[in-house]
C-alpha cells in the first residue's frame, strides 16, 4: 500500500484513484461513528463533559505509544517492550524527582534511559539479525525488572508545591482540555508529518514494503530501523511520564500489559503486521475505538470481565473489514 | 488425436483489466502445445484458470470429456492437472526429497515417514531429469535454476495427465534447458499432454506440436507448428511486423568512467578487471552462476568485494553499502524486479521517485509538485502504461514493471548504469523500446554495463562483450568480432590461454 502521501497534489491523474483509496480508513471511521452515535443516543452519561474528558485522557496514553508502534509495524517489526519501558521511565523519573533532581533534567535522563532500550532493540534486530519479537521480548523483561530494582516493589509518590510543575504536565488542563490529550495531539501531528510529509517517512513505507528493494535502492535500512525502535521507546517513555504525572504515584507495574492494547489499537487502525501498510490516522481511530468501547461497556453496565471478549472481537472484526475490502478490489 | 482439453469462451476480468475475453481452443491429447503472447496477453491467467487458481467469469473448460469447474488448485490436481509456475514455490527450509513429496510422503504403518522409500523415490525422479543431487540437500542451498528443475520433479511425481509449464526456461542455462526438453519429449511419449508457455520462440518451434497465440486477452490463432514460421508467430503476437533494432554506436568513446581492478570475492568472483567508457555499452555474458550478478553487486557495495579496487571518474571509491554507490552516481537495476527492484504494493509513482526522492525534497520534506513532475517526466520518457501514478506496481504487466524499474534508476541521473537482465520476462515490443532507450542514453553520455543471458540481446546492444566463466573473465570481444558461437565458446569452455593463466593463480 502506498502511503497516502502520494495522493494529494495530483491534479489530473489522482481523481479516480482517490475515490478508490478513500475506503482505507472509512470502515473503522464508520464503526467509530456508529459507536459514538449509539452511545450518545442511548446513554446520557456518555455525553457528559466529565466522561468525555475522561475518555480523551484515557486513550491518550495508549494513543501516544501507538504512534511509535505504527512506525515499528510499518517496517514489518513489533515492539513488545513498550509496556515495560512505559513503567521503567515513570519509575526512573519518580526516583530522580524524589532525590531532588530538577524536573527537566529528570525527564531528560529518564527518556534517555528509554532511548537506551530502543537502541538495544534496534541494534539486536539490525546488527545481530534477530527477529524483532526476540529482543523486544527480552527488553520487556529487562525494563520491568529495572523498574522493580529501583522501587524495591514500593510505590513512589510525590506531593506538594515543589512538584507542582511536574504534576501539571499530566494533571493540568488548558481551557478545560486535559494535558495528556494535548500531548497526544502534538505527538500524533509530529508522527503524521514525519510519515506522510517527509522523505524519511516514505522510506519507512519502502522498507516495510520490500526491505531488499529498499536496501538496493540505497536506503540506509539498518539506521532507519534503529531510529524507529528508539522513537517507539521514547513515546512509551513519554506515556509513562505523563501518566505518572497524572497519577502522582507510581509502582513498578505501571504499564504492564499495555503493549497489547497499543498493538491492538495499531492493528484495528489498519496496520498490517507484515509491514508497509498503515497510517497514523488509522491508528488514532484505532486507539479511540478501544477506549470508547471500554467506556461504553462500563456505562451499559456490562461486567468488566467481559471487556477482553469485546476487545478481541473488535480486533478480528476490524482486520476482517480490511480483508473483505481487499477481496473486493482484487478478485 | 482427440482433444484432452477444450477451452470454451473463457473470459476473466480483474479490476481495471479484461485479462481474458472469450478464449476458445482445443488441446490435443499427448501433444506439446505452446501458448505464446506478449506480457499481459493473458497466458498466465488462462493457465491459472485451467489449474483452478482463478475461476472464469464466463465460459467452460472440458477436461478429458467432462466439464470441470475447479474452485481450487487441489481439485485440478486430483484430476491430473499439474502446473509449474514461473515463480518458485518450494519450501526453502525443507530438503529436496521433502519438497518433491510434500503431501505424498511414503508412510510406514500410517503415521511414520518411510525415509528409505522417500530417498529411493526421490533419486528415481531426479535421475529422470539427469540430476545428481543428494535428496537430503536443503533446497535453499540450490541455485534458482536447480530449484526450477526440482519444481518440475515435484509435479512429475504427481503423475499428471496435463502438465502446465509457465516459462520454465526463464532461469535455466542452455544445458539445463536441453535436459528439460528431453524430459518433456519423454513425458509426451508416456502419454502426458504438456501446455508450454514461453517467450522464446526458437524453443517453442523446436519443441511444440501446436502453437496458440494470445493477444490482449483474446485468442488470435491456434496452428500446427509445421504450418507456420517464427516471423508469422511474432506478427500474430504483436499484430505488426517488428522492425529489427539497430544500434548507433557512439564514436569515438569518451573517457574511462569506471575502472574495476582485480575485484575478488571468495567463492564468487576472482580478479575481475575491466573498464567502462562514457558513451559505451559493455555486456557481461556468461552462463547462469558464472558470478556476473555477484560481481556487479560487488561494485554496488552489496555486499562489497573482499579485494580489488574500483575507480570512478578517476577517483578511488570504496562503497560499503548501496547508498554510497548511488550517491556517487552508479545505478543498479537488479534482475529480479519483484523481490529486488520494486515495492510491488506501492504505487507506480512512489516506486519511480523512491531512489531520487532526496533530489525532489525541500529539507526533510517531500516536495510534491516537484516529485510529480519527476514522475511524469519518466513515465512519459519510458512510456509506462499505467492508469494512474497510484496504481500498485504489482498490478502492471511485466514489461511495464520493467519500465518503472528503469525509470526509478534513470531518475537519479546516473553516470554509470548497471542493468542485470534488462529484458527478462518482457514482451518483444517493450524489448525494442528498452534497446532504443539504452541507445539514446549512451549518446547522452551515460556508460552502461549490461548483464544478460540473452545472446541476441548481447550482440545487438554491446560495443564490447566481456565473458565470465566460473567467476573469472575469460575473454573480451568487440562488437565486430562477436558471434553467438564465439561468446558461447568463451562462456562454456573458456579461452584456453586465459584458463591456464588463471589456474596458475589458484
Amino acid at each position: 500500500m502506498s502511503p497516502e502521501a502520494v495522493a494529494p497534489h495530483q491534479p489530473e491523474k489522482a481523481v479516480p484513484q482517490r475515490t478508490f483509496r478513500l475506503p482505507r480508513e472509512i470502515g473503522i471511521l464508520g464503526a467509530l461513528g456508529l459507536m459514538l452515535l449509539v452511545l450518545a443516543v442511548f446513554v446520557p452519561q456518555f455525553r457528559d463533559i466529565q466522561n468525555l474528558t475522561n475518555i480523551t485522557r484515557n486513550f491518550s496514553f495508549v494513543g501516544i505509544v501507538a504512534m511509535g508502534m505504527t512506525l515499528v509495524i510499518l517496517t514489518g517489526g513489533i515492539d513488545l517492550s513498550v509496556g515495560s519501558v512505559w513503567g521503567m521511565t515513570a519509575v526512573i523519573v519518580a526516583f530522580l524527582l524524589t532525590h531532588g533532581w530538577p524536573v527537566l533534567l529528570a525527564i531528560f535522563v529518564s527518556l534517555l534511559a528509554a532511548c537506551g532500550i530502543g537502541l538495544m532493540n534496534g541494534l539486536c534486530i539490525t546488527r545481530l539479525k534477530m527477529s524483532p519479537f526476540v529482543p523486544t521480548l527480552a527488553t520487556l523483561s529487562i525494563a520491568r525488572s529495572l523498574a522493580l530494582i529501583i522501587t524495591h516493589g514500593r510505590p513512589i509518590s510525590i506531593f506538594g508545591d515543589e512538584y507542582q510543575s511536574f504534576l501539571w504536565i499530566g494533571g493540568g488542563d488548558v481551557f478545560g482540555i486535559p494535558n495528556p490529550f494535548i500531548i497526544f495531539c502534538v505527538v500524533a501531528v509530529f508522527f503524521w508529518v514525519l510519515l506522510s510529509r517527509t522523505v524519511w517517512g516514505r522510506y519507512v513505507y519502502a522498507v516495510g514494503g520490500n526491505e531488499r528493494t529498499a536496501r538496493l535502492t540505497g536506503l540506509r535500512v539498518d539506521r532507519l530501523k534503529i531510529i524507529v525502535y528508539i522513537l517507539s521507546a521514547i513515546v512509551a517513555g513519554i506515556a509513562g511520564l505523563v501518566q505518572y504525572s497524572y497519577l502522582s504515584s507510581v509502582t513498578a507495574d505501571l504499564g504492564t500489559g499495555e503493549e497489547l492494547a497499543v498493538i491492538a489499537a495499531t492493528v484495528i487502525g489498519g496496520a498490517n503486521l507484515a509491514g508497509g501498510e498503515g497510517t497514523i490516522f488509522g491508528t488514532v481511530i484505532g486507539a479511540i475505538i478501544l477506549e470508547v468501547l471500554r467506556n461504553g461497556l462500563l456505562l451499559f453496565g456490562i461486567d468488566p470481565y467481559w471487556q477482553g471478549v469485546f476487545v478481541g472481537a473488535v480486533i478480528i472484526l476490524a482486520v476482517s473489514i480490511d480483508y473483505f475490502r481487499k477481496l473486493l478490489r482484487h478478485d | 488425436m482427440p482433444s484432452i482439453l477444450k477451452i470454451n469462451g473463457i473470459s476473466k476480468r480483474f479490476p481495471g483489466v479484461q485479462a481474458l475475453q472469450d478464449v476458445t481452443f482445443d488441446v490435443e491429447k499427448e501433444s506439446i502445445h505452446a501458448v505464446i503472447g506478449e506480457n499481459g496477453a493473458g497466458k498466465s491467467t488462462l493457465m491459472q484458470i485451467i489449474a483452478g487458481v482463478h475461476q472464469p467469469d464466463a465460459g467452460s473448460i472440458e477436461f478429458s470429456g467432462e466439464t470441470v469447474k475447479f474452485t481450487n488448485p487441489s481439485e485440478a490436481q486430483a484430476k491430473g492437472i499439474a502446473i509449474v509456475y514461473q515463480e518458485l514455490n518450494l519450501a526453502p527450509n525443507l530438503s529436496i526429497a521433502e519438497n518433491i513429496f510434500l503431501g505424498l510422503e511414503p508412510k510406514r504403518s500410517t503415521f511414520f515417514l518411510d525415509r528409505q522409500k522417500l530417498t529411493a523415490a526421490t533419486l528415481a525422479v531426479l535421475g529422470r531429469l539427469g540430476l545428481h543431487h543428494d535428496p537430503d540437500t536443503v533446497v535453499h542451498r540450490l541455485t534458482v535454476a536447480q530449484q526450477q528443475l526440482i519444481e518440475i520433479c515435484k509435479s512429475l511425481v504427481r503423475n499428471p495427465r496435463l502438465l502446465i509449464l509457465d516459462e520454465p526456461t526463464s532461469s535455466l542455462s542452455e544445458t539445463e534447458s536441453a535436459i528439460l526438453f528431453r524430459v518433456i519429449a519423454d513425458l509426451k511419449a508416456h502419454g502426458v499432454t504438456v501446455l508450454y508457455i514461453s517467450h522464446r520462440l526458437p524453443e517453442v518451434f523446436s519443441l511444440c506440436d501446436t502453437i496458440t497465440v494470445l493477444r490482449d486477452g483474446r485468442h488470435v490463432r491456434t496452428v500446427q507448428t509445421k504450418a507456420t514460421t517464427e516471423a508469422e508467430a511474432v506478427r500474430f503476437m504483436v499484430g505488426r511486423e517488428l522492425l529489427a533494432f539497430h544500434r548507433h554506436p557512439v564514436e569515438p568513446k569518451g573517457d574511462v568512467v569506471l575502472r574495476v581492478n582485480k575485484l575478488s570475492k571468495k567463492g564468487q568472483y576472482e580478479d575481475v578487471t575491466f573498464e567502462l567508457r562514457r558513451g559505451e555499452i559493455v555486456a557481461l555474458a556468461g552462463l547462469i552462476g558464472a558470478g556476473r550478478s555477484e560481481m556487479a553487486l560487488g561494485i554496488f557495495g552489496s555486499p562489497p568485494p573482499d579485494r580489488g579496487d574500483i575507480t570512478l571518474r578517476g577517483g578511488r571509491v570504496n562503497f560499503r553499502q548501496p547508498k554510497d554507490a548511488v550517491v556517487a552516481g552508479i545505478a543498479f537495476v537488479p534482475e529480479d524486479r519483484k523481490t529486488m527492484g520494486l515495492v510491488l504494493g506501492d504505487g507506480v509513482g512512489a516506486n519511480i521517485s523512491s531512489a531520487a526522492l532526496r533530489t525532489v525534497a525541500r529539507g526533510p520534506f517531500v516536495d510534491y509538485p516537484a516529485e510529480n513532475q519527476l514522475i511524469r517526466k519518466y513515465v512519459s520518457r519510458l512510456r509506462v502504461r499505467t492508469p494512474s501514478f497510484q496504481q500498485r506496481a504489482g498490478l502492471l504487466s511485466g514489461g511495464n514493471q520493467q519500465k518503472v524499474l528503469l525509470a526509478k534508476w534513470l531518475a537519479v541521473q546516473p553516470t554509470v548504469l548497471i542493468v542485470d537482465e534488462p529484458t527478462r520476462g518482457v514482451d518483444i515490443g517493450t524489448k525494442a523500446e528498452i534497446y532504443g532507450l539504452f541507445d539514446e542514453l549512451v549518446r547522452e553520455g551515460i556508460a552502461i554495463l549490461i548483464i544478460s543471458s540473452d545472446l541476441p540481446e548481447v550482440l545487438a546492444l554491446a560495443d564490447r562483450i566481456l565473458i565470465m566463466r566460473h567467476g573469472r573473465l575469460t575473454g573480451e570481444l568487440t562488437r565486430n568480432d562477436a558471434t553467438e558461437e564465439r561468446v558461447m565458446h568463451l562462456a562454456a569452455i573458456g579461452n584456453v590461454t586465459d584458463v591456464t593463466k588463471s589456474n596458475g593463480q589458484d
